[in-house]
């Protein structure tokens, strides 16, 4: 009996814990906010929620971009994780992450990849005429063009979600329907729908991210709403109005949300059995080679191209040494802040799904719906509420260090781990636990031994996407970075200003491989661990 | 094990993360809205001379970001910084008018033209830029550059021009000049024209240059520092300074201030101070910046005029200010985004 | 006719052998039952056979048809006409009783009107009429396995293959189940192929046991067969429930072990020799009266199904014993060989 009283009482307290640091990581600096708003109001601030008629413009643009983006990254990011993880494709264990690189960008910088090919005077015009630039340049400058190097820009995020719910996908179910189908009906009637989930989760998220983004439509002249939240910050300075006009964008989401919450109903297909014994893999038969040459054509187009592009751009040896002299403490910042913020953001996010799947419909909804906030906050919104939060003598050891920047990490990235985990939890039965549970076995013991391993791939790409995201982020570092700590995005966004390009164009690369060599490392460390637990 | 040692890393970094924060005593912070290409090696150098440990936070250009200014102003009840270095004239007063600096009547201030400079010490000009007209060499016969401003809505560079979004940046100044020498009426029918005339708005001064020498179009407005990178690149465009025959152009000195009760104000003097030397704008000058010493001592090098030798436009700084605020919610519209 | 014939069939995983000259014919019509411990290739045997790996050496036929051989696949899974029951049922979770069995139906393109008509048999034949439109997580246990039945049964295959379908459910449930499979079975004339560590279950169930161990088939044949004429060590004390004993040949007829000395056939033995006895329980009397050769006190009583086991602690172990009569527990008593035992030679 005390045993079970003991065992409850370090879980509530490690679950009322975690919710207790979402909220004082993410929730108390916007309330901070909101409420030195309400304090300060004056009539006139809600004059300006009024949006006039070239505003609903804006924001329908922004909802119609979002959508086609979540469509095209859906469909693609579900394409490629289907091919790579149940497929004889070739070399897929070598395209998974390079088909990752387009995410390690930020997305302005793909942009100006994409400018470098297509402009008017790009390499396209160079090798093939300058009338077809006319075209790209034209192409580009567009809806189209935002909407395709938005495109190239996401996919990856459904790609890992779809990757990583296949490979879940317990064999079993598929071996049963596979005595009566060949493999492309199995992985259309049982295994799209047991991962439907996951796919959906990789629309929501590439939506948010759209209507968040402005420095792409920005460049390439495709109006949107969010442009509104960032002109109160930088032309009027006015922090309050550019909160307020966050709202209609956070609406949009929460209205998204009802969405998904609606239609999905909250069935979760989950089949656990005996673990997934060697990853079945659907041969390609005679369409091996076709189609792994257009896996390969695809990532040249997607990856490769940016980055010749770059590289042209780059011109010499000696732009990567300008580049390097002066970043080698930004680099470090970077891989830092990023590898820590990960890793609390997917420990911190284990014990919110763990919280969410466990409780009852509204507790869930209303913690899910705050993460999906945070992560759509405007992160330079976000970045002032950390400082009129944090920005006091006491709090000065957080303030003044990258813990900051740590803080605002994990308030915006850690619904990536909440929600991933919170699908693969959804598919453990409860048996697991109670099992442990009647065998006096203690709340650590039984995270470290059961839930961790069952866990074990959505906590690897929990983590995983993660590292990326806080890796790659410009607004909220760029907002609270301690002068001297800057990280590398930071960095190289304020060195952009007249900097030559290919100085520029260096260390663009330099982010890029650094992101690629950080990932393979993780990816290879924790393959041999599950290579070793193989049947 | 591997369990053990990762927790310990992680205990490690933490601790280390922390102990890096705490503050020295030889210290200096600076938030500066210069290129961080330029700034840096002025920094530098003031750290070498001195030993006092300088923590910059750079800015990005016009539309990367919502910059340092924001920061300042979110920061005032807790300052951490100590100097805040403008690259425009007009930022400073409205930090000014937030209670955000603090006068400081630096000896070197002596050397600045009263022009360029406020009466009790809030902000002092150094090293300007000017507004300048970029052209597509290849694209613009000599005989055909443009000289004015008004040569955007002029019928022949229909949809060829470019000019950065006035809402940011010296964009920003610039409008706020015309509309202060023009009056309200005359300055926003040009701006109608401008539109009616397919100028092309670009995302920031560095932009206009990049689609100039990609020859996206054929000429626009960008700062004296942008054309000069670009000139230093060998990339195929010229560079003029504007209505050098009429209201002249736009001349635009970077500005420094010290922070009300910021953490160093002892050293934040000495940096002032430094910032406001002729080695300080002869540096500038001879950078790729090219910026154009204020005062006297400074030498220059071959292609940066001195600021005397221009026709500037005729502007009170702070009026521009005042200006600039009262024609947002005009400038807002025009450019779209209500 | 031979429905399944395996022939020199060796599975590797990777370097680790798991299966090593398989030989095995299957009847049509018959239950066949492989049995034997967990981990012993039994259910990686029924994989090759359904097709989902490929034997690395080795033919695998069905009805006559080469399927499998030699490291490849020949005849996919969907084309082999084989059903199969999954250990963990492996039912999905997205399609209620009725969609599962109708899916199943038009993917091997029986014409729509046929469908309902064979859906409503089965259904009936498998008492799940009270539960069409449940989702799986819906079902009970017993229903879940019915399902899974339903859904192996309904294509009309020409195989089954069952994979320790019952290992979840409880004795009553498992005992009506096995009721309806073998009235199925009857009827339908199924061949099936039953994998099972439960010795009960595959004596119920089985025309012919084939006995497993590490990978290699100790015997073939049927119940009455292994179980009165175990073939290798490892059968005989396999099935049942035994006893193994260490002891040594004292004189011809009689072998000494640390409970007790025991008369048995020692022919083709010398003295001296260490051998190990193999007892069923059955052949180890519970004597009241003094008769037995082995002394020992009644520790306890388990009641199975069939009579009273007897635990009865004889020095420092326990030989499991019967006895005629009802004995208390705690009784000094003495154990009797009924049947003279099998001798092994022991190697050290």
């Amino acid at each position: 009996m005390n045993a079970a009283k003991t065992f409850l009482r370090t879980r509530e307290i490690s679950l009322t814990g975690s919710l207790l640091a979402l909220l004082v990581i993410g929730v108390a600096p916007i309330a901070w906010m909101v409420a030195s708003i309400l304090a300060s109001a004056k009539p006139s601030d809600l004059l300006s929620l009024i949006i006039t008629v070239r505003q609903w413009h804006l924001l329908g643009n922004t909802i119609v971009l979002a959508f086609l983006v979540a469509i095209f990254t859906t469909l693609l990011g579900t394409l490629l994780g289907f091919l790579l993880a149940k497929t004889d494709v070739l070399f897929k264990n070598f395209f998974y992450p390079i088909l990752m690189v387009p995410l390690f960008f930020p997305p302005y910088i793909l942009a100006l990849a994409w400018f470098y090919l297509l402009g008017k005077k790009g390499l396209i015009a160079y090798l093939i005429g300058a009338r077809f630039g006319d075209l790209s340049s034209s192409f580009l400058f567009s809806f189209s063009g935002t909407i395709y190097v938005l495109t190239l820009a996401y996919y990856p995020v459904t790609m890992i979600l779809a990757y990583t719910f296949v490979r879940a996908i317990d064999s079993s179910s598929e071996e049963a329907a596979r005595l009566f189908l060949s493999w492309p009906k199995v992985m259309a009637r049982i295994d799209l729908p047991l991962i439907a989930p996951g796919i959906f989760l990789g629309g929501l998220f590439t939506c948010i991210l759209t209507i968040s983004e402005l420095g792409v439509p920005l460049f390439l002249r495709y109006d949107v709403f969010t442009v509104q939240v960032f002109t109160q910050f930088a032309a009027f300075y006015d922090y309050r109005a550019a909160v307020i006009f966050s709202i209609p964008l956070l609406m949009l989401i929460l209205v998204m949300l009802l969405v998904e919450r609606f239609s999905l109903r909250d069935q979760f297909f989950g089949v656990v059995g005996r673990k997934a014994r060697s990853e079945a893999s659907a041969p390609l038969g005679r369409f091996r080679i076709p189609i792994s040459g257009l896996v390969f054509t695809f990532a040249s187009l997607a990856v490769l191209l940016p980055i010749c592009a770059l590289f042209i751009t780059s011109r010499s040896f000696s732009s990567y040494l300008e580049a390097i002299s002066g970043s080698g403490q930004s680099i470090t910042n970077s891989l830092l802040d990023a590898a820590l913020a990960a890793t609390a953001i997917t420990v911190l996010g284990f014990f919110l799904a763990y919280l969410v799947e466990r409780s009852r419909r509204t507790r869930r909804n209303g913690i899910d719906s705050l993460l999906i906030l945070l992560f759509a906050v405007p992160g330079t919104v976000l970045g002032v509420g950390l400082i009129l939060l944090w920005n006091h003598a006491a709090t000065a050891f957080l303030y003044r260090t990258s813990l900051v920047i740590l803080l605002g990490y994990t308030a915006k990235y850690t619904v990536l781990a909440t929600r991933i985990q919170g699908i693969a939890l959804r598919q453990v039965p409860k048996s697991y636990e109670e099992a442990s549970r009647l065998a006096r076995v203690r709340w650590g013991t039984e995270i470290i031994r059961i839930h961790i391993p069952t866990l074990r791939k959505a906590l690897m790409a929990s983590w995983l996407i993660a590292f990326i995201f806080c890796l790659r982020d410009l607004d909220t570092a760029i907002t609270v970075s301690p002068p001297g700590s800057e990280t590398l995005p930071v960095r190289i966004y304020t060195l952009m200003a007249n900097s030559p390009d290919p100085v520029v164009a260096a260390l663009s690369l330099i982010l890029v491989l650094i992101t690629l060599a950080a990932l393979t490392a993780t990816l290879l460390l924790f393959r041999k661990e599950s290579v070793a637990t193989a049947p | 094990m591997k369990q053990i040692l990762l927790g310990g890393l992680v205990v490690i970094l933490v601790v280390g993360l922390l102990s890096c924060g705490r503050r020295g005593d030889q210290e200096v912070v600076i938030y500066t809205s210069e290129d961080q290409v330029f700034s840096e090696a002025i920094l530098k150098a003031f750290q070498a001379k001195t030993g006092i440990t300088v923590k910059a936070a750079y800015d990005t250009e016009e539309t990367k970001s919502t910059g340092v200014v924001n920061r300042l102003i979110a920061e005032k009840n807790n300052p951490q910084a100590d100097v805040f270095w403008s690259n425009d004239p007009v930022r400073p007063i409205v930090l000014q008018k937030l209670g955000i600096l603090a006068a400081y009547q630096s000896p070197n201030r002596e050397r600045i033209p009263n022009q360029y400079r406020d009466q009790e010490g809030y902000w002092t000009g150094f090293s300007a830029r000017a507004r300048v007209i970029v052209y597509n060499n290849s694209l613009v016969k000599p005989e055909d550059v443009p000289r004015s401003v008004v040569d955007l809505v002029s019928p022949r560079w229909k949809g060829k021009a470019a000019f950065a979004n006035p809402l940011f940046g010296t964009s920003t100044l610039h409008a706020a000049a015309l509309f202060g020498i023009w009056g309200e009426e005359r300055a926003k029918s040009f701006f109608e024209q401008m539109k009616q005339n397919g100028v092309r708005i670009a995302t920031s001064n560095g932009e206009v240059r990049d689609l100039v020498a990609a020859g996206e179009v054929a000429w626009g407005f960008a700062d004296t520092d942008d054309a000069h990178v670009a000139l230093a690149q060998k990339k195929p465009v010229g560079a003029v300074y504007p209505d050098q025959e009429g209201v002249g152009t736009l001349i635009m000195p970077s500005m420094i201030s010290m922070i009300k009760g910021g953490p160093h104000p002892e050293n934040a003097k000495k940096l002032v101070d430094y910032l406001l030397s002729a080695e300080v704008e002869e540096k500038l000058a001879f950078s790729p910046a090219a910026q154009m010493p204020l005062g006297p001592g400074a030498k220059t090098p071959e292609g940066v005029p001195a600021v005397t030798s221009l026709r500037g436009m005729n502007v009170d700084y702070v009026n521009v200010a005042e200006m600039m605020e009262k024609i947002q919610p005009f400038l807002s519209t025009w450019v779209g985004y209500r | 006719m031979k429905i399944i014939e395996v022939q020199d069939l060796f599975f590797s995983y990777g370097t680790k052998p798991i299966l090593e000259e398989i030989c095995l014919k299957v009847e049509q019509g018959k239950i066949t039952v492989l049995l034997g411990h967990s981990g012993c290739g039994k259910s990686t045997l029924l994989r090759l056979i359904a097709g989902f790996e490929a034997p690395t050496k080795g033919v695998i036929r069905i009805g006559g048809q080469v399927v499998s051989q030699d490291g490849q696949i020949i005849v996919p899974p969907d084309q082999r006409e084989v059903g199969m029951v999954f250990q963990d049922l492996a039912l999905w979770p997205h399609m209620t009783v009725t969609e599962t069995l109708d899916f199943v139906l038009r993917s091997v393109g029986c014409p729509a009107g046929e469908r309902s008509e064979r859906i409503e048999g089965m259904l009936a034949k498998a008492s799940l009429r009270s539960v069409v439109r449940a989702y799986p997580s819906q079902l009970s246990g017993g229903q879940q396995q019915l399902l899974a039945l339903a859904r192996a049964m309904i294509t009309n295959p020409r195989l089954i293959l069952m994979d320790e379908p019952l290992s979840s459910l409880d004795v009553s449930l498992r005992e009506r189940f096995i009721e309806t499979l073998l009235r199925l079975a009857k009827h339908e004339q199924l061949s099936l192929l039953y994998v099972t560590h439960d010795q009960a279950e595959a004596f119920t169930m089985a025309d012919c046991v084939v006995v497993m161990n590490r990978g290699r088939i100790e015997q073939i044949g049927t119940p009455d067969e292994v179980y009165h004429h175990p073939a290798t060590e490892f059968v005989q004390s396999f099935i049942g429930i035994t006893n193994v004993l260490e002891g040594m040949v004292v004189t011809d007829g009689q072998v000494k072990m640390s409970c007790g000395t025991i008369r048995c056939d020692t022919s083709g033995l010398k003295t001296g020799e260490k051998v190990r006895l193999v007892l069923r329980a059955e052949e180890l009397q519970v004597e009241q009266d003094g008769n037995g050769e082995i002394t020992g006190i009644v520790e306890r009583k388990v009641y199975t199904g069939v009579g009273i086991l007897y635990l009865v602690d004889v020095g420092g172990r326990f030989l499991k014993a019967r006895s005629l009569g009802d004995v208390q527990r705690g009784r000094h008593v003495t154990l009797k060989v009924i049947r003279s035992p099998r001798l092994n030679r022991v190697w050290d």
